[in-house]
């Protein structure tokens, strides 16, 4: 791969670490991966920085969700509490429960919106477009997934059994696309700070 | 992103380091480096055993700034060297965790020799 893709390819990888760390580290980033392309070349520079997105952006995202939702413990405990319900109630033949995964992820977005007292319009603009995006997908991808359910589960799952493997699904694909696709971190006002000081 | 306002200031509380700081450290008590001379000092002073990847080195720097133990420096040690690099160097603290997390890992020395080969300790 050429040095130039090769870095265009890292930059649009570097879209799954939060915004925080990408917006202070990109450009330094980028720096290393041309510099490990020069000395290691392009094939074991890519084995490094592979190795090191798989490690590390899992850890920077749950870092990321633990500091903006530290401020309400009792919050958090809630939302925890009531996925753990959602995931068990279906395993143990109550398949309504599976309506709280979908509660608890629209709690923990919700909750997000606490950072908005101390950000500016644009960014509470950006951040209600997140939860709308969010919920929206929620919203679509649950139907789909019921329909095409049908078919691949046959006669012995009831409704209510495919009506929990749907919700289960789309939670599923709302919560990776709202961790891991980049779209869920919100410019801190630190940041910001940071930025514009 | 950068928040000092919780750093502690005692060197004990941040001991024992995570071996990623303390290998950070020790690369920075050669003077001030930047992120990829700080990988190469590190893999260097490690034997090739410690290869941290870009959002590791970045991602233990952070912590490190966080916690006051380094901090972005001014200087540059080469005038020719690319003026968009971004320079570390350890502070007083960073100094004295280093020196004491050394201390520490000393002591464990010298205890495993005494008790491994009594005759050489």
């Amino acid at each position: 791969m050429r040095t130039e893709s090769a870095g265009r390819v890292y930059k649009n990888l570097l879209r799954l670490y939060p915004r925080d760390f990408r917006d202070h580290y990109g450009d330094d980033l980028l720096q290393i991966h041309t510099d490990l392309s020069a000395e290691l070349g392009s094939r074991r520079a890519w084995r490094r920085v592979t190795l090191d997105l798989i490690v590390t952006v899992p850890r920077c995202r749950m870092e990321t969700l633990m500091k903006e939702q530290h401020t309400s413990t009792l919050l958090t405990a809630a939302i925890v509490v009531m996925a753990c319900v959602g995931i068990a109630s279906p395993l143990a033949g109550l398949y309504p429960g599976a309506l709280l995964l979908p509660l608890a992820m629209l709690v923990a977005v919700t909750q997000r919106s606490k950072l908005a007292r101390s950000m500016d319009a644009t960014d509470c603009d950006r951040l209600r477009r997140k939860r709308l995006r969010v919920a929206a997908m929620l919203a679509a991808s649950l139907p789909v997934i019921y329909l095409v359910s049908l078919p691949i589960l046959g006669d012995e799952w009831g409704t209510d059994a495919k009506v929990a493997f749907s919700v289960w699904f789309a939670v599923l694909i709302a919560a990776a696309c709202y961790f891991v696709a980049g779209i869920s971190t919100p410019k801190s006002p630190a940041a910001t700070h940071l930025r514009t000081g | 992103m950068v928040n000092n306002s919780e750093a502690s200031t005692d060197p004990r509380s941040f001991l024992p380091l995570p071996h990623a700081h303390f290998h950070v450290l020790v690369a920075l008590t050669a003077g001030d480096r930047h992120g990829y001379a700080i990988m190469g000092a590190v893999e260097g002073s490690s034997g090739g055993v410690v290869r941290m990847g870009p959002a590791t080195l970045y991602g233990t720097l952070h912590k490190l700034v966080e916690h006051d133990l380094v901090e972005e420096s001014d200087r540059r040690p080469s005038t020719d060297d690319d003026a968009r690099r971004r320079y570390y160097c350890l502070t007083g603290l960073g100094r004295t965790v280093c020196r004491a997390e050394a201390d520490r890992l000393a002591a464990l020395v010298t205890i495993t020799r005494s008790n491994l080969e009594p005759g050489l300790a």
